[in-house]
């Protein structure tokens, strides 16, 4: 298996390298005696979401009926050794993607569940806000940063002329509200930036970073005038930014007791920017662990490859077609091999997350114990571009309540992604009852 | 056997029909072959009207049932009444099962009739699911209800009791609408539609109600008044269930009415059918008159509404609704527009006159306008009696009734509110008109191209190409543009799949053609102008931008992530230029290193002198830092700015930041402030002073043509005002261009147009193509981007875009070539003649439309129609039967028979039998763009292709020979992305238009880039407003 060793490879490349070597024998007794003084809380939960692009060949995706257990299927089997965190759901679907073909209006709302505006224009509407970004609002001022939303392939500047949106749509799966995305960071040393703060890169400015926001704060206000409300949003937008770097420097003046500020981004060295695709993914998924680890946010949202991802893949017979056009495998035994093997490669490295996650030692437990984690796509056959019956995954850890080790079969048109999301959410003890298009819970 | 039959003694009938008034007389039964069912009944008509309509029956091929002979007594009488009172039915002489039965409505006074047709077998009429019902009747403006407090409706044609099975058509005796309904008191399967139009007393209707599969409709003479999704649930029908006219129980009133006939099809009868029914010809310019009637007569302006119509009338020999209007308008009013017609005439300034009035009117001609209005005049005067005659026919008793009991002023209101209900129903009218157009229009499309197409947005959304409306917007404009053009050209529908007859095709095409009010180029349109808008900065010019006045180049990673794009396809697309938290974090972080590292290690000169100065300790404020906040901001400050900056100087100090601490921190703010990340990219300009508006194009002038900020000479024409000179500003554009940051034309806009960003990552790994390393794609990159940026900023041709195989090349692409060519660094570097010329001989072209494994002759020619042509392809339609392709490395496949299969199949073959031939030519050229050679199989291939037109294009060069032919399309594309680059947002039809007046100015070819730049700068839409008018005003 080509692609593990390279994994592997780049994965230890990475971790020697950066310094965020999660080192096995030492960290459990050092983190253990460091968070020793938090006492009798228990470590907060976590919720991440990854989306792959270009959908599952379903056939080896479900998992075989019949058994007790989980049954996992080929393409699952990476998971084999999460099995007892592991719920797969089949059957649940998005009815508001099925009014048009084509990847923008399955992906863009993978975390909104409602209709996608068909534009290229500054009408673009995700249908509303996505369950990260809402469970972000729902835990605001418990974390420096509110959320991370990741990505690896750079987003596409342009319009897809043949379907007539905006190529913002296929890689973009985190919406404040359903006009605002919130862009994907992709360069790891960014993310890395962010995760320590104004302290890691420009300590020199920082004493005088609070006044100088609440300056520009005052100065922009101004700005407005004369424009359209439309154009005025835009500014409010920064406004909105801005105010909130202010809360996160007086939040962490006033928590000088949270986790995150015991992390110093001098005990890591910043992630370089990784060559390839895999090392690339690689690396955000560290970040998710060192996030969740450092408690620097407890919600993430991961696009591993905008949709209709063109990645050509090193398999085991050779090079593969680009992903998207081995989507489209018109039924050709061959290139379904190929799609198959592509998808199973995406568990693989979810497989992997939650191996690194397990890694970490959390309250008395690990890390994995206090994470929700979706892993999905926002299309079931890429022939087809079907939005119902999506291939989705939870992994949640034996703290957040949820059973495992479990195939979840709802009836095919009978339940919308947004059950799941909002099942999530109300782990969060939010006593919200309606997540996009939801009509219930699952769990 | 109905149970509401009873005997009847026969000599006593014929009095008593002619005592009611009615003679009934049984005509034969005409069985048509292909009608099963069908009911017809007259009564009570006047003679002529009650022909034309049996003619129209016969002529439909309907059956018919019974004919009640032309009669003038009135329906109230008392015969009547006994007759109803009696409760018994009439039976039809010979051996027929029809009969009549008269019935009496709840109030005596007004009795009302009910006629139950009975040779339709009940079962048979309730089995029709899909069924069209219609009948004329004259409604004498009064009725009764059924009960003291049940509402004013009363039936007029029903089926079954029209409540719990069967359905109904009523009228509303208060409003004057009509209702059709299908089991109304089950509200799940209840479908119930009530026309906007009003039935007008006094005046013969046909109403005709649809049901079909998915919808019921309702028409009032014709044309659409209702629609209602839902069909309805109704319950079996009992087999004594009736086909009634009039009266029905049920608690339903009764309307005074007269009926002329009426007719039950078996099967939905379409808009258009049914309008042909009523109409025998719907023409466009009848519609485009009624559009323009229309919005006269709510602009109040009847009289040139009456211009129109009389127009139409006389050009089309139709009706054009002008009866209609002027049923409803007072005859002072018709007067009134006669005498001001003659008075233009008589006066001959028929052209102050016709300027006086809306836009619509003013499309006339001065000459157009005189002679429509001699004409309206003459006949105006002739038809006088003709007028007051239809209008006291039509003009309800009503109005004459109120008019003796009302005061003056009512009868001014009265008047005011049939103005407007005549313009009401002249817009019901032409909206109804231009549905059906629209519709029959969308369906022919549908047949046409939605085998193939039916999941394409246009042809699911096809309305909107075809609807007929004053303002059409871009998308719809080139939407119309392209059918017209695969229309016209043939390409579509493909050869063999031939959905359309060359009749039907130019018909199709004329219609398409002559759409009322489609935009042209002389219109002005000013309002869009008007806006001011900011946007962020790109990812791109947000860097450049640091780097111009701080001297210091920010890392890859430093920077927020890649923006989106929308708009004409570019990264500068205002709208989807968005921001958050992330973005503005990593936004701050950068601006925060690099002004760090600009004071600490050295940055510009700018950061320098502040830094001098701060050191200095003076307690001013630093000049070189309001200096570099106006330079920054691009415009002059005020003294909320200053204020600003020196109360954060002073809080600096008070935190006892030293000098560099002060001057990072103050430059910071500068730069973080939303002047600064949120440039203006429009403006009209008003409300603002000269110098304001020179600062705001300077700033746009920077961030098109260098995708930076302004330097100091441009401010410094900005901050005299002089840049809005023309001549100022052609001379600095032509001073930009030289510069080499105007680089940023190629990798910025360049890489975009050609749609190869993320060709280095995303194409074939090495290992494919062992000589196709990194640095390879990387130079392949560059050399794309030289090729546009020297040909926008040296005097290179356009054609160039097309012929020149003058390519950049460094070390790494001549080894990759393997030509044999030296010297050092970049240097320019002719392609052989075998490798096609222009833009498609690019590496990065040829390689980004490959598959890392082999090239595909359909994402190129794809390439080449979307990117150098401007023609939108479509996606595959869903379920394409698989093609079979196979490895490059099989060796034996031969791409052009793969791509015979293509158009072997009529669902792809429409797009194919272009994109094909188009990329075939290619075939030459590897996937990472180098010439086949040696054990290559199809390196001794000649490839060709042939266009849907016959033409064979064979080989580059054949591909280039087209190219040229199509070169028009191709610098106009090309000057249209640049323009909508600039502009960061979609264009519009008129700005499109500028573009092609840019063009049609000179001889485009020869055109060179420099000078395209320049004249796209100076247009309206870049610029905001004209330039012209400035240069009057300067100095």
């Amino acid at each position: 298996m080509n692609h593990l060793e390279y994994h592997s490879r780049s994965r230890r490349r990475f971790l020697r390298g950066s310094g965020l070597a999660l080192s096995l024998p030492y960290l459990p007794s050092l983190e253990a005696r460091r968070f020793q003084k938090e006492g009798t809380h228990s470590p907060p939960l976590r919720a991440a979401f990854l989306h792959f692009p270009n959908g599952a060949w379903m056939q080896d995706w479900t998992p075989k009926p019949g058994a007790d257990s989980l049954n996992l299927s080929s393409s699952l089997s990476p998971l084999a050794a999460h099995r007892s965190e592991l719920t797969v759901l089949t059957g649940l679907d998005k009815q508001h993607s099925r009014t048009s073909d084509g990847h923008a209006h399955k992906t863009a709302n993978f975390l909104t569940g409602m209709p996608v505006r068909t534009t290229t224009e500054g009408d673009f509407s995700a249908g509303g806000i996505s369950i990260d970004q809402r469970i972000a609002e729902y835990l605001q001022g418990q974390t420096p940063v509110p959320s991370l939303v990741l990505g690896v392939e750079p987003i596409p500047a342009g319009v897809d002329a043949s379907t007539g949106v905006t190529l913002l749509y296929s890689s973009c799966i985190s919406w404040q509200s359903l006009s605002r995305p919130v862009l994907p960071q992709n360069a790891p040393a960014a993310v890395f930036d962010r995760l320590f703060g104004v302290r890691a890169e420009v300590d020199g400015v920082s004493v005088s970073r609070i006044s100088l926001l609440s300056k520009v704060l005052e100065h922009s206000r101004s700005l407005s005038r004369g424009l359209s409300a439309v154009d005025r949003q835009k500014l409010d937008e920064y406004l909105e930014s801005v105010h909130q770097m202010e809360t996160r420097i007086r939040f962490e003046t006033q928590h000088s007791e949270h986790r995150s500020l015991r992390y110093s981004a001098a005990d890591f060295a910043r992630p370089p920017h990784p060559e390839q695709f895999s090392s690339h993914l690689s690396a955000m998924l560290d970040l998710i662990v060192l996030a969740f680890r450092m408690d620097a946010t407890r919600v993430i949202s991961l696009m591993m490859a905008n949709d209709v991802s063109q990645q050509v893949f090193q398999m085991p017979h050779g090079i593969s077609e680009p992903h998207h056009s081995l989507s489209h495998h018109q039924n050709i035994p061959d290139r379904i091999r190929q799609y198959q093997w592509i998808n199973q490669w995406y568990v693989r490295n979810f497989s992997g997350l939650l191996s690194r996650l397990r890694d970490v030692s959390e309250g008395d437990g690990t890390l994995l114990d206090y994470c929700m984690l979706v892993f999905g796509s926002g299309m079931s056959d890429g022939n087809e571009h079907h939005p119902d019956d999506l291939p989705v995954v939870l992994a949640a850890g034996e703290r957040t309540g949820i059973q495992g080790n479990r195939h979840l079969q709802t009836p095919v048109g009978t339940t919308p992604l947004c059950n799941l999301y909002l099942s999530l959410l109300q782990r969060f003890n939010s006593e919200e009852r309606q997540f996009g298009d939801s009509d219930g819970i699952l769990f | 056997m109905y149970p509401t039959e009873c005997p009847q003694s026969p000599h006593s009938l014929p009095g008593l029909i002619v005592s009611v008034g009615i003679v009934l007389l049984l005509f034969c039964v005409a069985r048509g072959p292909a009608v099963d069912v069908a009911a017809e009944v007259y009564a009570r008509a006047d003679a002529d009207f009650c022909e034309l309509i049996d003619r129209r029956l016969r002529r439909s091929s309907l059956m018919r049932l019974a004919l009640f002979s032309p009669a003038t007594a009135s329906l109230d009488g008392v015969q009547l009444d006994e007759w109803c009172r009696g409760q018994r039915s009439f039976r039809f002489p010979g051996d027929s099962d029809e009969s009549a039965m008269f019935v009496q409505g709840p109030t005596p006074s007004v009795a009302g009739v009910r006629v139950d047709a009975f040779p339709l077998e009940a079962a048979h009429v309730a089995d029709l699911k899909s069924f069209t019902a219609e009948c004329w009747f004259r409604w004498h403006g009064k009725g009764s209800r059924p009960g003291p407090n049940a509402a004013d409706i009363a039936s007029i044609m029903s089926f079954g009791d029209a409540i719990n099975h069967g359905w109904g058509l009523s009228l509303n005796l208060v409003t004057g609408h009509v209702t059709f309904s299908i089991g109304r008191d089950k509200p799940q399967g209840a479908a119930s539609i009530t026309s906007v139009s009003r039935i007008p007393p006094h005046v013969w209707v046909n109403v005709a109600v649809v049901r079909d599969a998915d919808s019921v409709r309702c028409y009032v003479n014709g044309l659409l008044s209702a629609v209602g999704k839902g069909v309805g649930v109704s319950g079996t029908a009992p087999p004594w269930a009736k086909l009634r006219l009039g009266y029905v129980g049920n608690g339903l009133g009764s309307a005074v009415c007269d009926f002329a006939g009426a007719a039950l099809y078996d099967q939905p009868l379409t808009d258009r059918d049914v309008f042909r029914l009523n109409h025998t010809k719907v023409s466009v310019q009848m519609m485009s008159s009624l559009l323009k009637a229309r919005s006269l007569l709510v602009a109040g302006q009847p009289s040139e509404a009456l211009v129109v119509l009389w127009n139409c009338e006389e050009a089309t020999s139709q009706s054009c609704g002008l009866t209609e209007v002027e049923s409803y308008l007072e005859l002072e009013q018709i007067e009134d527009a006669a005498r001001s017609a003659a008075a233009v005439i008589s006066s001959g300034d028929a052209a102050a006159h016709s300027s006086t009035h809306s836009p619509t009117v003013t499309t006339l001609s001065a000459t157009e306008f005189t002679k429509a209005a001699v004409r309206f005049l003459l006949r105006a005067v002739e038809n006088g009696v003709t007028f007051r005659s239809s209008r006291e026919h039509r003009l309800t008793g009503q109005v004459n009734a109120v008019r003796t009991e009302l005061s003056g002023a009512a009868v001014e209101s009265l008047r005011d509110a049939n103005a407007q209900y005549a313009a009401e129903q002249l817009q019901i009218c032409s909206e109804q008109l231009s549905e059906i157009f629209t519709s029959t229009m969308q369906s022919r499309l549908q047949r046409v191209c939605g085998a193939c197409h039916h999941a394409d947005g246009w042809v699911t959304d096809a309305r909107r190409i075809f609807a007929v409306q004053q303002d059409v917007d871009a998308e719809t404009a080139i939407l119309r543009a392209d059918l017209i053009e695969v229309l016209a050209s043939r390409t579509m529908p493909p050869r063999g799949s031939d959905p359309l007859s060359d009749s039907d095709r130019t018909s199709f095409l004329r219609l398409l053609r002559d759409l009322p009010e489609r935009q042209s180029c002389s219109r002005q349109e000013t309002s869009q102008n008007r806006l001011r808008q900011r946007r962020r900065l790109t990812r791109t010019e947000f860097r450049n931008s640091l780097f111009e006045l701080v001297g210091v180049r920010p890392g890859d990673a430093l920077l927020p992530p890649s923006d989106g794009g929308g708009g004409e396809g570019f990264d500068t697309a205002a709208g989807t230029l968005t921001m958050s938290l992330s973005t503005a974090e990593q936004m701050h972080n950068c601006i925060a290193s690099v002004v760090r590292t600009g004071v600490r290690e050295g940055g510009s000169s700018v950061l320098q002198q502040i830094l001098n100065e701060f050191d200095a300790g003076d307690p001013d404020i630093s000049d070189s830092l309001l200096d570099f906040a106006e330079r920054a901001w691009c415009r002059k400050l005020t003294a909320d700015d200053r204020e600003l900056i020196g109360s954060l100087t002073a809080e600096l100090r008070v935190a006892d930041a030293n000098a560099a601490e002060q001057a990072e921190g103050l430059v910071a703010f500068i730069l973080m402030s939303g002047d600064f990340l949120f440039p203006w990219i429009r403006s009209d300009g008003e409300g603002l002073d000269r110098s304001a508006r020179a600062w705001i194009l300077a700033r746009r002038l920077a961030l098109f043509l260098w995708s930076s900020h302004p330097d100091a000479t441009l401010l410094q024409r900005a901050s005299d005002g002089s840049l809005l000179s023309p001549k100022i500003l052609e001379s600095e554009v032509q001073r930009m261009l030289a510069d080499p940051r105007a680089a940023s034309l190629g990798y910025n806009f360049g890489e975009q147009w050609l749609g190869i960003r993320g060709f280095t990552s995303n194409v074939a790994p090495e290992n494919f193509h062992p000589s196709f390393t990194l640095p390879v794609r990387e130079a392949l990159m560059t050399q794309a981007g030289n090729f546009i940026a020297s040909l926008l900023t040296t005097d290179r041709p356009l054609g160039d875009l097309l012929r020149s195989r003058v390519h950049w090349m460094n070390d790494d692409l001549v080894d990759f070539y393997g030509f044999d060519q030296p010297g050092t660094g970049w240097r320019q570097v002719s392609l052989p003649d075998e490798y096609p010329g222009g833009v498609v001989g690019l590496g990065a072209v040829l390689a980004s439309t490959s598959y890392p494994a082999r090239t595909s002759p359909v994402l190129r020619g794809r390439w080449i129609l979307d990117h150098l042509l401007g023609v939108r392809v479509q996606p595959p339609p869903p379920d394409v039967p698989p093609l079979t392709e196979t490895d490059e490395s099989a060796g034996s496949a031969d791409m052009k028979t793969l791509m015979e299969q293509h158009r072997r199949s009529v669902a792809c073959r429409g797009c194919h039998a272009v994109m094909d031939p188009v990329g075939l030519t290619l075939e030459g050229f590897d996937a990472v763009g180098r010439r086949r050679r040696g054990n290559d199989l199809r390196a001794t291939l000649q490839p060709r292709g042939t266009l849907p037109d016959g033409t064979e294009l064979v080989d580059a060069a054949g591909l280039e020979g087209w190219l040229q032919s199509e070169s028009r399309a191709v610098y106009r594309q090309f000057a249209r992305k640049l323009l909508g680059y600039a502009t960061g947002r979609r264009l519009t039809l008129e700005e499109i238009c500028e573009v092609d007046r840019i063009l049609d100015a000179c001889d485009a070819s020869s055109l060179s880039g420099r000078m395209l730049v320049q004249k796209l700068v100076l247009s309206r839409t870049f610029l905001g407003w004209s330039p012209e008018t400035d240069e009057s005003g300067l100095e």
